[in-house]
């Protein structure tokens, strides 16, 4: 009995700590989505974020210059996402996957260049990492049975960008529905037009949308790289964006849904690094490919089926053109 | 709408993108401190300099047509399909299957039994998506993308726990006999010795031949581009918008499949993990660069055959310049064709009339 | 925020008893109807203290009844000192509230007049250039046998909610049966149930007597083989395609008959077109030009020409003159008087009344997914038909079904 609760603490523990990129990415991705901005480059954003926040850190020992560089980098590609969908009136999807090639393409050649460890950037520590926190009281509470082990174990010791992520989902409810610029970007989303009618600026919205989006974005790269690992390795998003996408899908673009639906994939996750190589009865040692890939096939089955009609924002994908 | 003559539209247009992306790509390249129009050289002579540079060139543009068509004509019926790497992929199960069956007949049975078996493969890896597009309205960019990621995990499973004969340390398929295989063009033309391009390169080009009549000359084809410019209008005029989408989506898939064709039966004779490599991708910088336009698309898929095999020669004689430096290039490539396309556009309209005007007063 | 809030709950509400604009200030807009959206509307201009209002079409979506009571608040507003700008193609209304008239042909203001000092005719010949007839010519209907045949019709719209609810009513060859009603009532359900294009969910169809199946989602193919051409309400939308040539659009719905095998048959479908642009007046006479860069004129008489010219014993017609100049409005109704008087069965919707009376030779009203009355356009009275439009009439032939 004892040995299963720790078990599930331990479980639900790295559950938190694998959701919280996905949490940001998808929070991110909300805030583009609902601007009317589809964001398939989230996952470029994430490993561009994540680089560069890994490659900054190293070199200045600051994990904060880290992750002020990871923001930097997502804010560069959300730039560049702007001005193709937003000036130039682009294909928002086709912009995305570019960004994306380009994520991979450029922290991989950078990487070489800069540090010569085959894309692989310098180990870091110390103050170049963001460190587990010890919440105040966990040590004095650790031996309260279930609670101050819940306590200690769950809530206690993340360090500052997991706290982050968990405050940004309530701090995103309240922009979104409760502010004015939450109005006027939800209504940017369905109705540019309307929006223009009323005097306002589509393209300065959007690109505030977008800018948020970088910095949510970013900070998940800089978690990546310099909170949860201790470096940047070769493609270390591995698809994170693109799950954080489809959480994003599941939770039909509120924030309160998002943190569930990433969650559970956090939890998904968990459970496979738990029972990868493991012998169960009956089925024997389930492939670690089969574990690997069923988050994907979980999706694509929510997608075709249980989520039946996911209704995006009307005017996501849709460069908006003032009438001439 | 800012109106270009045509030659401008259909020419000038796309190939300013594609100097736009290069000369990104060559700034990128001179800010690590390398020389890019050295880089560029070096590529040239890798590509074309000698005999089976060469062949690799046409190697690589062998699977790069097929990718491209396969995005092109997902897109011209207005379905994003970034699902070609993984097509490809489980298309290569099919090849390695049919050939493992009849190994040891001459290949000149075989090699259309391998089109047609790993078309099929490929084609049910892109159907299903499709399916669920046309039936459920899940959106086809998000499931192939997932596709990929599971066509990973499954053709990794059964290579390394399937396929893989005893006794075998790499993760690969057995071999397929030398008469089972695609015969590779080296046996006929003294040229391309040491290269692996093969009989599917003719495929390649029969392909876009047969795609440029499909979509452009045929009913289908007239089908296709009014879905995919106008799904309402499409229905209105009686088409069946799932049926096309499923259609579509398969054909797409069987394209994508020919790049395991190429790999599996004409050079390596086995399965080996992740052989796809990324040809796949590259498929969307090419359709985009082509404008989906089979013309466009083999010089396109041509341009980055010799990026590829350049590419291979640059990571020998310049070691500042590692593969990826390609990936970025075809990103740029998809960003300056693809998303921002139109960015040129009004500017080079202006600076046409103004070119018109004094010449129209003469 | 919340003290804000009421702060403008407040307000509006103040603006709406103040201007007869009452509407629910906490309603869902899309759960509203059209004519109160456009309260909601003049109500925002009016909260953000606007002293210059532009229209445009304003009364397009109204009924009768509701564009009367716009046009009280719009005199009460310019009683106040605000200026009105009201664009619009409906003569009447410029006649009816306006003070200064300005005619606009060809993105030119051509000129500015009094308005008590013109008319309707001379407006009309400075808004096309010559003189036009503003009332249709057509002599006497001479209805034959049953063409179009519509029993107990339910159609749903997209997201499952019965918009057609029990709908019958049959259509003559060389009889034009219009279909009044505001816009929203299940008209365009209705049209895209009989072209194939919706499924029905209860009901039947029967084309020149044999019953039209139109499962799936390549009904309107069926449709069209079956004899029934489909003039939508949207032509952009719908239509055509916009990116595609004209010639390309002169085929769409029609191409399996260009070619014999898989392949199209080009050349026969640019001498179509070519037929077309000579037989429709089509300008430019450019069958190469994209669609998009036409005029709503002459896209309207590409969708025409290609649904009338391929001899259907059905045409249905859905807003045939919107968007459309007046001196094509002319041509398009020449064009299906013609086509009635050739004895085929038109079954035309529209949301402008003044086109079905002078088209229609008999008028059926449609209101909330009923057919709630039937009518004789030659003494059909306006008001009649707006109360019937707007459902408040309930005594008038409700629908036997």
């Amino acid at each position: 009995m004892e040995q299963y609760f720790v078990d599930i603490t331990l479980i639900l523990d790295s559950t938190v700590r694998l959701a919280v990129p996905l949490i940001l990415a998808c929070l991110a991705g909300l805030y583009s989505e609902r601007a009317g901005i589809v964001d398939i480059g989230l996952e470029g954003k994430l490993l561009a974020g994540a680089f560069a926040a890994a490659a900054t850190s190293a070199v200045t020992g600051s994990a904060w210059l880290g992750l002020l560089a990871g923001i930097g980098a997502a804010l560069m590609f959300s730039g560049i996402h702007g001005l193709a969908s937003i000036n130039f009136k682009g294909n928002q999807t086709i912009s995305g996957v570019a960004l994306n090639f380009l994520a991979a393409g450029l922290t991989t050649f950078l990487g070489q260049s800069w540090f010569k460890r085959g894309g692989y950037t310098p180990q870091l520590s110390g103050d170049q990492r963001f460190n587990p926190i010890t919440l105040p009281f966990a040590e004095q509470l650790r031996e309260v049975p279930i609670l101050g082990q819940i306590y200690y174990e769950l809530i206690s010791g993340h360090n500052i960008i997991t706290y982050v992520a968990f405050i940004a989902v309530p701090v995103t409810a309240w922009v979104l529905f409760r502010t004015r610029f939450g109005l006027r970007l939800r209504a940017v989303g369905e109705n540019p037009k309307a929006i223009d009618t009323a005097g306002i600026s589509v393209t300065r919205l959007r690109y505030q949308a977008l800018i948020i989006t970088a910095v949510l974005v970013g900070i998940g790269g800089a978690y990546l790289s310099i909170a949860q690992s201790a470096g940047f390795n070769n493609n270390m998003s591995a698809g994170r964006g693109y799950i954080a996408l489809a959480a994003l899908i599941f939770a039909k673009w509120r924030p309160g849904p998002a943190l569930l639906v990433c969650l559970m994939f956090g939890f998904l996750d968990a459970v496979q690094f738990r029972i990868q190589g493991q012998v169960f009865p009956i089925i024997g040692e389930v492939p670690v490919q089969a574990i690997q890939a069923l988050p994907y096939i979980l999706t694509v089955i929510l997608l075709a089926g249980f989520i039946g009609r996911a209704v995006a924002p009307k005017a996501s994908g849709i460069p908006y053109t003032k009438e001439r | 709408m800012t109106a270009l003559p045509r030659w401008a539209d259909v020419v000038l247009l796309p190939l300013l993108n594609v100097v736009l992306a290069f000369i990104v790509g060559g700034l990128i390249v001179l800010a690590v401190g390398q020389n890019p129009l050295q880089a560029v050289g070096i590529m040239l002579y890798g590509a074309f300099g000698y005999g089976s540079g060469f062949g690799y060139t046409l190697y690589y543009t062998t699977d790069f047509i097929f990718a491209g068509l396969a995005v092109s004509l997902a897109y011209h019926a207005g379905l994003f399909n970034i699902g070609p790497e993984g097509q490809a992929y489980v298309g290569g199960l099919g090849v390695i299957l049919i050939g493992l069956a009849l190994n040891g007949t001459h290949w000149a049975i075989v090699f259309p039994l391998m089109i047609i078996c790993g078309g099929a493969f490929g084609a049910l890896w892109a159907f299903v998506p499709g399916y669920l597009q046309a039936k459920r309205g899940s959106h086809v960019v998000i499931t192939t993308i997932l596709f990929n990621f599971i066509a990973a995990s499954m053709m990794g499973f059964l290579i390394s726990r399937v396929l893989k004969p005893e006794g075998v340390n790499s993760d690969e398929s057995a071999p397929l006999e030398a008469i089972t295989r695609v015969p590779q063009l080296r046996t006929f033309i003294e040229l391309f010795k040491n290269s692996p391009v093969n009989l599917t390169f003719f495929l390649a080009i029969a392909a876009l031949v047969f795609i440029y009549w499909l979509i452009w000359r045929t009913k289908f084809g007239y089908a296709v581009r009014a879905l995919g410019k106008n799904p309402v209008a499409a229905n209105y005029a009686g088409i069946s918008n799932q049926k096309m989408i499923m259609i579509v989506m398969a054909m797409s898939g069987v394209l994508a499949a020919m790049v395991a064709v190429n790999n599996v039966g004409g050079v390596q004779g086995r399965l080996i993990l992740n052989f796809v490599n990324g040809a796949g991708f590259v498929g969307i910088a090419v359709a985009f660069m082509g404008r989906g336009h089979p013309v466009g698309v083999g010089l396109s898929a041509l341009l980055f055959g010799i990026l590829y095999q350049g590419g291979q020669e640059l990571a020998f004689q310049m070691p500042g310049i590692t593969r990826e430096m390609i990936v970025t290039i075809q990103a740029l490539v998809i960003l300056f064709t693809g998303a921002m396309g139109d960015m040129l556009r009004a500017p080079l309209a202006r600076l046409l009339v103004r070119s018109d005007a004094p010449t129209g007063a003469k | 925020m919340p003290p804000t809030l009421s702060k403008a709950r407040t307000q509006l509400k103040a603006l709406a008893r103040d201007y007869g604009l009452e509407v629910d200030p906490d309603a869902i807009i899309e759960n509203l109807s059209v004519g109160q959206q456009q309260r909601v509307e003049i109500l925002k201009a009016l909260y953000r203290g606007a002293e210059t209002l532009i229209l445009d079409e304003p009364t397009g979506v109204l009924t009768p009844d509701e564009a009367d009571h716009l046009f009280r608040i719009l005199g009460k507003l310019r009683d106040e000192g605000k200026t009105i700008i009201l664009i619009t193609h409906k003569l009447r209304e410029i006649m009816a509230i306006t003070d200064e008239v300005s005619v606009m042909r060809q993105g030119a203001m051509v000129k500015t007049l009094t308005t008590k000092d013109t008319s309707p005719g001379a407006l009309a010949e400075l808004m096309v250039g010559r003189r036009v007839l503003l009332r249709v010519e057509k002599g006497p209907a001479s209805p034959g046998k049953v063409l179009l045949d519509v029993e107990n019709l339910v159609v749903t719209d997209d997201f499952k909610v019965p918009r057609v609810k029990g709908v019958s009513f049959q259509v003559r060859a060389g009889e034009i049966v219009g279909i009044a009603g505001v816009a929203g009532n299940g008209q365009s359900e209705l049209l895209e149930s009989i072209a194939g294009m919706r499924d029905q969910l209860l009901g039947t169809i029967r084309l020149n007597g044999e019953v039209l199946s139109l499962e799936g989602d390549d009904g309107a193919a069926r449709a069209r083989a079956a004899g029934l051409a489909h003039v939508p309400e949207d032509r952009l939308r719908m239509g055509l395609v916009t990116t595609f040539s004209e010639w390309e659009n002169s085929i769409l719905g029609y191409q399996h008959s260009y070619g014999t095998g898989p392949g199209l048959d080009i050349a026969m479908a640019r001498a179509t077109a070519e037929e077309y642009i000579k037989k429709f007046d089509i300008r430019p006479p450019n069958l190469d030009l994209k669609t998009a860069n036409f005029s709503g004129g002459n896209q309207q008489k590409i969708v025409l020409a290609r649904e009338m010219e391929r001899n259907p014993d059905v045409l249905i017609v859905g807003q045939p003159t919107r968007g459309v100049d007046i001196g094509a409005i002319e041509f398009i109704h020449n064009q299906i008087i013609k086509m009635r008087d050739a004895g085929k069965a038109i079954l035309l919707v529209s949301v402008e009344l003044d086109e079905i009376r002078s088209l229609a030779d008999r008028i059926l009203v449609i209101f909330d997914g009923h057919i709630v009355g039937e009518a004789d356009p030659a003494t059909a009275d306006e008001t009649e038909l707006g109360l019937l439009m707007t459902g408040s009439h309930a005594s008038s032939g409700k629908e036997t079904n």
